[in-house]
């Protein structure tokens, strides 16, 4: 063999490896990328879908794919779900009558001892550590749960989405799922981690049959491009959009924007701890500085709601109907008095002192749901009474890093108010040691209230502790709620039927008709 | 033969092994509890205290960083990279449905990258300080100064938008892959066309050319024969290292059009806390960095017959 032709065959050899591991992989990819045909009904949201409903389980149960005992109705109530009927037998055990004729995805029939195998896996897992069930059994073909302690909420803990029922075949022996097979008016085709949801029409739904025969669940996280996509004819519904898109949206023909409360909250949450925020009369003047209002006008777009307390009355009557926010407009002069009373004085400069120390906060909060630019208007408000604001941005988890050490003044985030639909909510919210926030704040009388509202079965008995609750916060102000929450969902041309969940357990995709033209 | 291959490997496996200890390390340095983090996005609201101690036992967060690392490790050697904090599922099983999309997407951008560079960085070459090369050098510097994100929204609004030819965003057909790759192309062929021009430059000054030039040989056989040849090898070079920056550009451009690839599974898992996914996503891209340098040291062979594998000798670079 010559020099010259060795040379030429290894790099011949070489070209090809290299070309053909090119190719190879581009084939290989190109086998593997599924191919998206159109479903009847697409939708774009941010969320990214879990496939084990204990992982949250919100878009299986939005879609229609998993049921649970319980569900949610329109006036975000527990109303009856796999389960037709449930009854509190004593202080700790409650007996759930099932539905009949409910069949999985996979043809299998629901019986008791199926929804007790799936409500176990639930009770047993990290989403469920603040449920005190005690056993799961099957008696006499219905399901009876018992308790360690006397709890009120537990129908409500059970219409959460990771309280599915979910078909016995589909749970491993290791309690593992595959996929999850439900009971829902459409059954799971696929699924694509962090990207899409494919479910088809369930023939053998025991309710209302659903007249779209696929839909497809995609995950778009830009509000921009999820916008683009429903003008474009590539969604049938885009969902959760900014306020400021409202009105071109409508005016885009055809298109159907629905905007509605959702029960979600944006509020400044104080250290109750440490000064100046020890001082219920700084924070109640911070409450009274805030131009709700303005808030709602100016960045929200008039859309979401000023409000005071947690709950929204038009969403659920264990709001307090005296804890309104029409009640509380806007008082500079209130709130200067108040922190004038605190010792906090004017002198030659804008922001107060007390004993030589300026009055100077930082709060915290991160980018989501417009509270950067909510905080900023905050700031405004409190540099007109004399408190001197400083706002820092930063990663949620950066936030609460900062928080859980105690190291804050005070800081601005959402929460959903209804994750089961239960006034107990408010435990998380101000217990003293039970609540899931850090603001140090301790009030037996509330304790007190909120551990007896727990136990009881009557709902007048239950409000009218809430009721209280609700007044006493307002005028301890460990918080200060802000503004209600609205959902914006727009709708292409043609879809019709539509109806807005409140507590979102839902998007009633079985009451909706696409009309092609 | 074999000793280079081994050496190869295991010169790979200590990449490997350095790259997860520092990514581990940093990982756990990372302000941040995952488990405040993830069960507040699983569940919309913050998790009490009591779900966040649950979730930290479960995921055996109360051990020492040495302790995880080691037991992490040790799995890894056996290919199971954990599980992921946020949707229970296999890290090896969320690669391999996230890196096909990706891989399309990142040789697509280089051939974009390629079709466009090359005749475009040979025809300023040629055509050397005249309008046609400053023209070439104008956008190439638009090209480079261009971000992606940018590129990708105006290529959205005006294909998809205004003339609807290609869909907004999503993967899986053809057509959801033309923006992307163009978007990701670009800047990578801003940096080639310079290459190529000022490696076509150097090498239409060497001897053998004016050699080949005096023979009689035709212009158009100098230039893409002889020349253009030789002028590739640097321009290998880049596209190699290019392909792993190009990786890490599809983080990018995968999250404005909604890819799912490597790069949206990144990003979220970073700002998830869902450290299993991160270490899994570093160790695939430097697998793919060390594995594509090595595929830049065969493609030498083949352009320059002066390199030979394991041989000694006197021009090898």
């Amino acid at each position: 063999m010559t020099r010259d032709s060795r040379y030429a065959t290894t790099r011949r050899t070489a070209l090809k490896t290299t070309l053909g591991a090119a190719t190879l992989s581009l084939t290989v990819a190109g086998c593997l990328s599924s191919d998206p045909d159109a479903a009847d009904f697409r939708i774009g949201a941010p969320w990214k879908p879990t496939r084990d409903p204990l992982d949250g389980g919100t878009l299986l149960r939005r879609l229609g794919i998993t049921e649970a005992l319980v569900s949610v109705d329109y006036d975000a109530t527990p109303a009856p779900g796999l389960a037709t009927d449930w009854e509190r037998v004593d202080e700790r055990r409650w007996r759930f009558a099932l539905r009949e004729g409910v069949t999985f995805h996979d043809g299998t029939s629901l019986d008791a001892s199926a929804a007790v195998e799936s409500l176990r896996r639930t009770a047993d897992a990290t989403a469920f550590a603040d449920v005190p069930i005690d056993a799961i059994e099957a008696e006499d073909g219905t399901v009876v749960v018992e308790t360690e302690t006397p709890f009120a909420p537990l129908p409500a803990h059970l219409s959460r989405d990771e309280a599915v029922v979910l078909s016995p075949d589909a749970i491993g022996d290791d309690g593992s799922i595959e996929d999850p097979v439900g009971t829902g008016p459409f059954a799971l085709e696929s699924f694509r981690s962090g990207a899409e949801i494919r479910a088809a029409r369930h023939d053998e739904y025991h309710g209302r049959e659903p007249s779209l025969e696929s839909v497809r669940y995609e995950v778009v996280e830009d509000d921009q491009t999820r916008r683009m996509k429903l003008e474009s004819g590539e969604l049938e519904m885009a969902r959760i959009l900014p306020q400021e898109t409202v009105d071109p949206l409508e005016s885009d023909g055809g298109i159907a924007v629905h905007t509605y409360e959702v029960p979600r909250i944006r509020f400044l949450t104080f250290d109750t701890t440490s000064a100046p925020f020890d001082d219920r009369r700084v924070r109640r003047a911070v409450h009274r500085a805030i131009d709700r209002e303005a808030i709602a006008e100016s960045i929200l777009e008039g859309l979401d709601e000023p409000a005071v307390g947690p709950f929204s009355s038009t969403i659920t009557d264990w709001a307090n109907p005296d804890v309104d926010a029409d009640e509380h407009a806007a008082d500079p002069e209130r709130a200067r008095s108040l922190l004038s009373d605190a010792g906090w004085t004017t002198g030659s400069s804008d922001v107060r002192t007390r004993d030589g120390e300026e009055l100077a906060v930082e709060f915290l909060t991160y980018d989501a749901r417009s509270l950067p630019l909510i905080a900023e208007a905050m700031q405004d408000h409190l540099t007109a009474v004399g408190i001197d604001v400083d706002v820092t941005t930063v990663e949620y988890s950066s936030m609460v890093d900062r928080v859980s050490q105690g190291s804050f003044d005070g800081y601005l985030t959402s929460w959903g108010i209804f994750r089961y639909p239960d006034p107990d909510r408010l435990t998380q919210l101000f217990h003293s040691t039970d609540a899931a926030l850090h603001h140090g704040y301790e009030n037996d009388r509330v304790d007190d209230l909120l551990e007896e509202a727990r136990e009881l079965t009557d709902r007048d008995a239950r409000r009218e502790r809430y009721h209280e609750v609700q007044s006493i916060v307002l005028e301890d102000a460990p918080i200060a709620v802000l503004t209600n929450f609205t959902n914006v969902v727009a709708t292409a041309a043609g879809v019709d039927g539509y109806e807005p969940h409140p507590t979102e357990s839902r998007y009633g995709l079985e009451s909706i008709t696409v009309d092609e033209d | 033969m074999i000793r280079a291959l081994l050496a190869r490997l295991g010169s790979l496996a200590a990449v490997m092994a350095t790259v997860s200890f520092v990514t581990f390390g940093f990982v756990s340095l990372t302000p941040g509890d995952p488990a405040h983090t993830i069960l507040r996005e699983q569940r919309q609201s913050p998790p009490s205290e009591r779900e966040v101690a649950a979730f930290r036992a479960e995921h055996g967060f109360d051990e020492p960083f040495v302790v995880r690392y080691f037991s992490w490790l040790g799995d890894a050697v056996r290919g199971d990279l954990g599980t992921s904090y946020y949707q229970s599922e296999p890290v090896t099983s969320l690669l391999v449905e996230h890196l096909p999309n990706t891989l399309e997407l990142a040789l697509a951008a280089t051939a974009v990258a390629l079709v466009v560079a090359v005749p475009l960085g040979v025809v300023s070459a040629v055509h050397h300080e005249t309008w046609i090369d400053r023209t070439g050098q104008i956008a190439a510097l638009v090209g480079v100064s261009m971000p992606n994100f940018w590129l990708g929204y105006l290529l959205i609004l005006v294909c998809s938008l205004r003339l609807g030819v290609t869909p907004v965003s999503g993967a899986g057909t053809l057509s959801h892959l033309v923006l992307p790759a163009i978007t990701l192309g670009t800047g990578m062929a801003a940096v080639i066309t310079r290459l190529v021009r000022t490696s076509m430059l150097e090498v239409l000054e060497a001897e053998y050319v004016t050699a080949a030039r005096s023979k009689g040989v035709r212009e158009r056989l100098v230039v893409y024969k002889h020349a253009l040849r030789n002028a590739l090898v640097p321009v290998v070079t880049i596209v190699g290292l290019q392909f792993g920056f190009v990786l890490n550009g599809a983080v990018v451009v995968e999250v404005v059009f909604q890819r799912p690839g490597l790069g949206t599974l990144l990003v979220d898992a970073i700002f998830a806390r869902d450290y299993p996914i991160v270490q899994g996503v570093v160790l695939v891209t430097a697998f793919a960095f060390v594995v594509t340098n090595q595929l830049v040291d065969l493609a030498y062979v083949a352009l320059d017959p002066r390199i030979e594998r394991g041989g000694g000798g006197d021009d090898r670079r």
